[in-house]
């Protein structure tokens, strides 16, 4: 008998919802999951030859559709997170279980609400309607910035609409756009986005975007998988287990960034010396932030093409993970053959359970697990 | 929830999915609500005594694996010097002091086939088959073992074929 990931994982608690895959080549998963005595049907797409639900594709029957109208992305961002399905499920059942009871209490919507609506959009323009619920209690306008950048609105309308404003939030590099603002039109909210932020407010993110968007095209990024427009965060490959993680900031326009370098001191050193000797060099503005880093680091960052994934893996050598517990693998194999990352409590694990290990105050002196070479990692408080 | 150990596990349950291993015919949980007692078969090494057997091991996982090594133990009956007839335990280094996080549930079984060609007769936990080997004795040896082969590893393959 042959089990797959997920039926194992299953059958771990009772909670989960039976799933079946309904192709063996082309992986994907239909099941149902039961909401408040309700069945909801569901489908579960794997892409062929990628690890773990990094861009799996959540299908959902109308019903469920219209649930989770205007939660679509951060479902999707979080099934995409998801190291396993029934972390996963413990969201989307909380998630359902949330909306459903907010649609039984949710009352009926005010006399002018639809004839005010379609007036709305009218005014507007379809065009720019992006998506809807079927209830039209949620809806999303798509608005294009000086570059041609999408970006989408979200609005959600009350109940007591029109007499109560609007709620509209949009997706941005700013803490203050997480805030909803409220508006008393369709016709307000695209002014106020298109006059205010998209062609003002959002200028100032044009550059970063395009500095962000040469990253993405150029070079192996390793973090985040599937970057929003307000991720101002890319972690990179170089190779040999070694990354650089870049961040910048909106508000410093030109070519100011943080950075970090992660992997096997041996070679991560060396770059750390070049970015400090070349860093005066950094005065070609002509140049997008990855091209400067190329220059100063005196290499071409990797593409897709040309590394192997075994070169990139940057997952913890002990839990086989990327994040556990909030802390990414930072410890790495000093032996430039081996180079295999740990997280540092991982590693303190493993020297601690280890009776050869030496101690001295808060570091531990043993061997790595992968190669026998000396390593060290400093005591974690956990 | 799926804590670090069962995300490990499954990783390792994929990887050894996605590039099967002629020599490993069998690797996954056992029971479908508990992933950390696992079962796996092993195929007996051509050219060898073993030649034709199949043998079912049983692997418990402690809770911080791979911290700590998997208990491996053989289900079916098998002669070598370092596994017990009676008991099924294993006698290999890999899976006590020298175990290390960079072994995984797939490589320490293939160690465990390695070991059937390669006896350790100064460590026994089988000591008529260990005897045999410390004198000198290869014929006699092979012949007991290919015996013990046929009448536990090869029975159990058609079982196997059939259900
Ligand atoms: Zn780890
Ligand atoms: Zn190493």
């Amino acid at each position: 008998m042959k089990y797959t990931i997920i039926q194992i994982i299953l059958m771990d608690a009772k909670n989960f919802p039976l799933l079946v895959p309904s192709d063996v080549d082309e992986p994907s998963y239909c099941g149902f999951i039961t909401v408040k005595g309700q069945e909801l049907a569901f489908q579960i797409k794997l892409e062929n030859n990628s690890t773990g639900l990094k861009n799996a594709k959540l299908y959902g029957s109308p019903k469920l559709k219209r649930l989770i109208f205007g939660h679509e992305k951060a479902l999707q961002q979080r099934l995409e997170q998801c190291a396993s399905f029934s972390e996963f499920f413990v969201d989307l059942k909380d998630l359902l279980e949330l909306l459903m009871t907010k649609e039984k209490t949710d009352p009926s919507p005010c006399e002018n609400y639809y004839s005010t609506l379609i007036n709305e959009l009218n005014s507007i323009g379809w065009d720019k309607l992006e998506a809807f619920n079927p209830s039209l209690k949620n809806l999303s306008l798509k608005l294009n910035d000086s570059s041609g950048r999408q970006h989408s609105i979200f609005v959600s309308l009350p109940f007591s609409y029109p007499q109560t404003p609007l709620i509209v939030h949009a997706e941005l590099p700013t803490p203050s756009s997480t805030t909803s603002n409220h508006m008393a039109s369709l016709k307000d909210a695209v002014s106020f986005y298109s006059k205010v932020s998209l062609d003002k407010e959002l200028e100032k993110f044009q550059y970063v975007w395009s500095m962000l968007d040469d990253i993405d095209a150029h070079t192996w990024v390793l973090e985040p998988c599937k970057p929003k427009r307000s991720d101002l965060i890319r972690r990179i490959a170089l190779g040999n287990h070694c990354s650089l993680q870049i961040e910048l900031d909106a508000s410093y326009p030109k070519g100011e960034c943080q950075y970090r370098l992660f992997g096997t001191e041996s070679l991560i050193s060396p770059l750390r010396e070049k970015i400090i000797k070349n860093w005066n060099t950094w005065l070609n503005f002509d140049l997008t932030i990855r091209q400067n880093f190329e220059n100063i680091l005196e290499i071409t960052f990797p593409s897709t093409q040309t590394i192997s994934t075994s070169d990139i893996n940057i997952e913890c050598g002990i839990c086989y993970s990327y994040r556990h517990e909030d802390s990414l693998p930072d410890q790495s194999c000093n032996n430039a053959k081996c180079g295999q990352p740990f997280h540092r409590s991982c590693l303190y694990e493993w020297l601690r359970s280890i009776p050869s290990t030496k101690q001295s105050f808060n570091t531990f002196f043993g061997n790595c697990p992968y190669c026998n070479d000396a390593i060290t990692t400093t005591i974690c408080d956990q | 929830m799926v804590n670090a150990v069962s995300r490990r596990l499954l990783k390792e349950l994929k990887d050894y999915q996605k590039e099967r291993n002629p020599d490993l015919i069998e690797l996954s949980p056992i029971q479908e609500d508990n992933i950390l007692v696992w079962k796996a078969v092993l195929r007996g090494e051509a050219e060898t005594p073993y030649e034709g057997g199949h043998w079912t091991l049983r692997i418990e996982i402690p809770k911080n694996y791979p911290i700590q090594p998997p208990k491996m133990k053989f289900l079916t009956k098998i002669c070598h010097p370092n596994i017990s007839f009676k008991t099924g335990e294993i006698c290999l280094d890999i899976l006590k002091a020298a175990w290390s996080p960079a072994w995984t549930l797939q490589s320490a079984c293939m160690a465990i086939r390695l070991l059937l060609s390669n006896p350790e007769p100064t460590s026994p936990l089988n000591c008529d088959a260990a005897n045999l080997l410390r004198c000198g004795d290869f014929m006699g040896y092979e012949s007991l073992v290919r015996m013990y082969t046929q009448l536990y590893a090869m029975s159990q393959t058609d079982n196997e074929g059939s259900a």
